[in-house]
């Protein structure tokens, strides 16, 4: 399985529109890439949470998961394809977008670093937090967001 | 990128998230040498850290900085912070990522290598001007 990881701003999708582009996320992901099952995960940053240039952020940020073996044509291929797509479809311009299509290797270390930096006696207590929101928000709104304040 | 995560155990008042957002901008311009529209800060907050820190930083920056500028930044990222957030220095826990720049596109353009930055700059800060120009043309 392969994890995509979006990070939005609050507002700037509804429910409805996030639905849409994980699918279209998703769909993209197996006509360019591979038919290997693909998870979502999406944080979806409140106002005051994420700035960029000193300033709240209008930044989407995108993190999609590929093979250690991935050449560099398919990646760019891969970059171009999910920016052309936020720009065609939601008008989002590629200079508030970061694309980065990182090896399985590399997004197994960076989801690992987040489980770490958690107070091993309180672990088990944020991990169970954090799938409960994902969970509910799967149910209620259609899709995975993960937590940013506990 | 880069993308500084700052996880704190406890909730942070706006004034001092716009001060660590001030301190991770300047640094990593001045240091890493990059413009500042391309420094996103996140935060996440109230999550009880490893060995009882108060802010973990997980940052995400490219690959191919000399040791020196890493280790300045890191330097320059702790004694900063301790000082906003008036605890000691070992209260702060820094968590480098290093990650390949050709692994990214932002501003439109896949990142360049060590080196390349100038022809990167140009590219992306036309694409920058131009907006701003049609955005006060739209005025």
């Amino acid at each position: 399985m392969k994890r995509i990881n979006c990070i939005v701003q609050e507002h700037q999708f509804s429910s409805k529109e996030i639905r849409a582009i994980e699918a279209s996320f998703k769909a993209l992901y197996k006509t360019h890439y591979s038919e290997e099952k693909l998870t979502v995960l999406w944080m979806v940053f409140p106002k005051g949470s994420a700035f960029a240039e000193r300033k709240a952020s209008n930044g989407t940020i995108i993190l999609i998961e590929v093979d250690d073996a991935i050449d560099k044509t398919k990646r760019e291929e891969l970059m171009q394809v999910y920016s052309n797509f936020l720009l065609e479809n939601h008008d989002i311009s590629p200079l508030d977008t970061v694309i980065t299509v990182a090896n399985t290797s590399w997004v197994d270390r960076f989801f690992a670093a987040q489980q770490k930096r958690v107070h091993p006696m309180y672990r088990p207590w944020i991990t169970l937090k954090t799938m409960y929101t994902a969970i509910t928000s799967k149910m209620i709104h259609g899709f995975l967001r993960l937590r940013i304040k506990y | 990128m880069p993308l500084y995560g700052l996880t704190s155990n406890k909730n942070l008042a706006p004034q001092i998230k716009q001060e660590l957002v001030n301190l991770f901008t300047t640094v990593h311009c001045n240091i890493m040498i990059a413009p500042e529209q391309f420094v996103h800060v996140v935060f996440f907050e109230g999550i009880p850290l490893l060995k009882n820190k108060s802010l973990y930083v997980h940052a995400n920056v490219r690959l191919g900085r000399t040791k020196e500028q890493i280790d300045k930044a890191r330097e320059a990222f702790s004694s900063g912070c301790a000082k906003i957030l008036q605890v000691n220095e070992d209260k702060i826990h820094i968590h480098m990522m290093e990650i390949d720049g050709k692994w990214a596109m932002e501003g439109g353009f896949v990142m360049p290598s060590p080196g390349e930055e100038d022809q990167w700059m140009e590219k992306v800060t036309k694409a920058l001007d131009k907006r701003k120009n049609s955005t006060i043309d739209s005025i």
